[in-house]
């Protein structure tokens, strides 16, 4: 008795070690429909760190999976924070969702060496509906197979100007021309908190997000001269292509000096330090600032959650050339297939329903361009006049760049080895040290930034086999141009 | 003789049946701490073991460990401004939040235990109300309050006449730092508020009983019973606030990232940062943990040592 009662008490005690964890066998039976015998289901999973697009997402499989009952889509979503570590875990423990978007630590080379993924079961017809440059190497494809479903166009300007018309015309500006230049924005941001006797202020900026201050700052130097200017990829990533130089502080300085001349002329709103991104947003929204430099995304937000508002967009002010956003194709968070997914046909009918449904759901909403032009173009979409004129706005600055991968794609490792470098202090950091203080030196610290981030560039070229710093020259780079694949064959 | 040896044979009996339910007792004692240790060795002691292990592996915490750097990370830590600053950021928090907080606890205390003091429940219960409350929430709210625009701590200020224009308590770099550990004080106030209750209710009345009939008056009973008796909860009290503080994140992460630059980074967040910001360094992150873990125990057992001669003092 005593020594059932011990077994007894072992079991218990082993039983509370044991987590609740139970695995997905990809097939489990469903009833159908009132019939007594379970039918075979292909479930397929969908990890999601894109929040913005998630609700068109979710509107897309909700009608897949209705029109599809032998197929169970399901959407799984993460806070971008908590991605990374979720996808460690989950190539760690060998349990892959069937589609998942990148993470930080492995890129797509590493992910098909390890085969970890597989091309996507589309053919030529279905490519060839996208714009040019969305089946990009080392993003959604690889040697010319496709490999990353684009969740939106990767035509993405960032970071765009929105103007309060109300406050403009209130005083005495005129709401359909916001400013071009820096010297314009200054002089009307100062009007109209003149105006209003600093009830509403003229800027309302968020720099508690280090990304933030980095973008805004690199965009707005690509203003100040062409051939000292930045491609937009990740923090780390600030490249002359013509000569392949790898940071120039000076337009970085200078456009940094711009925005603190609101500061010390108290024309921005305070607490920028504090503020991130949505925060600064609803500031605008309350029309407690005259202009916003932020994310395009909060159109989307302003037309939705502030109808009150009369507002525009324009492209950010420049000091002498217009503002490029200067970017690579493919996708901002392409859908890599694993390649422990069976039902490849199930894959396929997906991707193809999102083709028709999640992408005029997203231009529809207003949330993002579709990567496919006839969608952005289509007349029957009742779109607002501000989206009207962030498709214009993308035409106007958004450019595509040089690929060194689509040279070698062994210059992948070098970017992930630049990447996985321990940052020591980011530029974000350094930029708003510079805004909370008058003596901070950021030439200097640029300098000390640029030399660290070029010792780490030289470091990986030498590590990586076969690459190349001759990979990463392109003397017929222009930044204003967009590098199209004919710019490829003039430099053979 | 028979006699003698059944009397023998049964209390080798007796002894055996002892024996074996002692033994049986044990037995059970070992069922009942496995899970527990089991649970400890899986989620205290291996990833202790293995934070020392990746310190010496460049690792992005993906694939195999294959890239031995030794003691290269530390090499680095040592020469790391940004390291250091957020170092001495961490000293300079707990300083901050034990100098203000536990004398205002123990003031707290007295008047709280005073056995004339009406509504003490509710008083309690109001000091401990932050203590529940999520860090997350007081973060949130404590960014308006202290706000440079609108800001309620401002507006008081200049109301009062103490200041001209608002200032930027959480977006100073001279002023973040200080601004976030009196928040973190206040906040965890009602904590160590408890505790000093706890150790003042354990001071037997006799003592003041007899105090009392000696003709000490209130301020003679505070100094020579009340603080001697409680000054061995209190050394407990100064080391679990110690340690506390020096694990300042969550009011960081929420209210300025570390920022302005890096005037506000703590250790917590610097590890965090590397870690889990961009692609992680899993090995520089954990040696940073290491240096900063081996800091911490070297401060707890010079405290344990205070601990220790204040328990001594106060038994005397």
């Amino acid at each position: 008795m005593k020594k059932k009662r011990l077994a007894l008490a072992s079991l218990l005690a082993a039983s509370m070690l044991l987590p609740a964890c139970s695995s997905g066998s990809g097939e489990e039976p469903v009833n159908n429909a009132g019939k007594e015998e379970a039918v075979k289901t292909t479930k397929l999973t969908m990890w999601i760190r894109t929040w913005d697009n998630l609700p068109y997402f979710q509107e897309a499989v909700d009608s897949f999976n209705k029109a599809n009952p032998d197929i169970n889509v399901e959407i799984v979503s993460f806070n971008p924070d908590q991605y990374n570590p979720a996808m460690q875990a989950a190539v760690n423990g060998g349990e892959l969702p069937d589609l998942f978007q990148p993470f930080d630590q492995m890129n797509m080379y590493q992910l098909k060496e390890n085969n970890l993924i597989q091309p996507l079961p589309v053919d030529e017809a279905f490519t060839k509906q996208f714009d040019e440059g969305t089946w990009w190497e080392g993003v959604t494809s690889i040697d010319g197979q496709p490999y990353g479903f684009p969740d939106s166009s990767f035509k993405d300007p960032r970071i765009i100007l929105y103007y309060n018309k109300k406050l403009m015309k209130d005083a005495g500006l005129d709401p359909e021309a916001p400013p071009k230049t820096w010297n314009e924005l200054y002089a009307q941001a100062k009007t109209i908190q003149e105006h209003t006797e600093g009830k509403s202020f003229g800027l309302a900026q968020p720099m508690k997000a280090d990304w933030f201050n980095n973008v805004l700052s690199q965009l707005l130097a690509t203003s100040v001269s062409y051939d000292n200017t930045f491609v937009l990829n990740g923090e780390r990533f600030f490249f002359n292509f013509k000569d392949g130089s790898l940071f120039d502080k000076d337009a970085l300085v200078e456009s940094n000096a711009f925005i603190k001349r609101f500061i010390d002329d108290e024309l921005m709103l305070p607490d920028y330090l504090l503020m991130d991104p949505p925060t600064a947003a609803a500031q605008f929204g309350e029309g407690n600032a005259a202009f916003t430099m932020t994310g395009y995304w909060f159109l989307r937000t302003f037309l939705n959650d502030y109808p009150d508002l009369d507002f525009g967009v324009a492209a950010l002010p420049a000091k002498s050339n217009p503002v490029v956003a200067g970017t690579w194709g493919g996708s901002p968070n392409p859908f890599y297939l694993s390649s422990k997914t069976e039902n490849k046909e199930a894959v396929k009918k997906l991707l193809d329903h999102f083709t028709k449904e999640y992408y005029p759901l997203l231009v529809k909403n207003q949330q993002n361009l579709s990567p496919i032009a006839s969608v952005n173009n289509d007349a029957n979409l009742n779109i607002s006049p501000q989206f009207k004129d962030y498709i214009k706005l993308v035409n106007d600055t958004v450019r595509l760049q040089p690929s060194p991968l689509v040279r070698n794609s062994a210059e992948a490792q070098v970017m992930t080895d630049i990447r996985s470098q321990p940052i020591k202090e980011s530029l974000g950091k350094m930029i708003q040290q510079y805004m909370s203080s008058d003596s901070y030196d950021l030439a200097k610290a640029f300098d000390q930034y640029g030399k660290m981030t070029q010792e780490q560039f030289e470091a990986a070229l030498n590590k990586v086999e076969g690459s190349s710093k001759d990979n990463w020259k392109f003397a017929n780079w222009n930044i204003s141009e967009d590098y199209s694949m004919k710019k490829y064959e003039e430099l053979k | 003789m028979s006699r003698a040896v059944n009397t023998a044979s049964q209390t080798d009996r007796t002894y055996s049946r002892l024996l074996k339910r002692e033994t049986q007792k044990k037995l059970w004692a070992y069922v009942f701490i496995l899970p527990q240790t089991i649970m400890f060795m899986a989620f205290v002691a291996y990833p202790i073991v293995m934070s020392y292990v990746y310190s010496m592996y460049e690792w992005n915490g993906i694939g195999p460990r294959e890239n031995f750097v030794g003691l290269k990370y530390y090499g680095e830590l040592m020469s790391d401004h940004i390291f250091w600053n957020a170092y001495k950021n961490s000293f300079l928090f707990m300083l901050t939040t034990v100098v203000t907080q536990l004398p205002a606890a123990l003031l707290l205390a007295l008047v709280l235990n005073s056995p004339k003091l009406r509504l003490k429940v509710l008083y309690r219960t109001t000091y401990f109300l932050p203590v529940v409350t999520s860090s997350a929430v007081v973060a949130a709210v404590m960014r308006y309050i202290f706000g440079q625009r609108n800001g309620v701590f401002n507006e008081a200020l200049m109301m009062l006449n103490l200041i001209e224009k608002p200032v930027p308590w959480l977006s100073s770099m001279d002023y973040a730092l200080f601004t976030i550990a009196l928040i973190s004080s206040w906040k965890w106030l009602g904590i160590k508020l408890v505790y000093f209750l706890a150790g003042l209710q354990s001071i037997p009345n006799e003592v003041y009983e007899a105090a009392m009939i000696d003709g000490a008056n209130r301020r003679q009973t505070l100094w020579y019973i009340t603080i001697p008796l409680i000054m061995p909860v209190g050394a407990v009290i100064l080391m679990l606030s110690v340690v506390d503080g020096l694990h300042a994140f969550d009011l960081v992460k929420v209210m300025t990232d570390g920022g302005p630059g890096i005037a506000t980074q703590t250790v917590d967040l610097y590890i965090y940062t590397t870690a889990f910001a961009g692609i992680p360094s899993i090995g520089y992150a954990s040696a940073a943990g290491i240096f900063f873990g081996l800091s911490i125990f070297a401060v707890s057992l010079l405290l344990g040592w205070i601990v220790k001669t204040a328990n001594a003092k106060g038994g005397k």
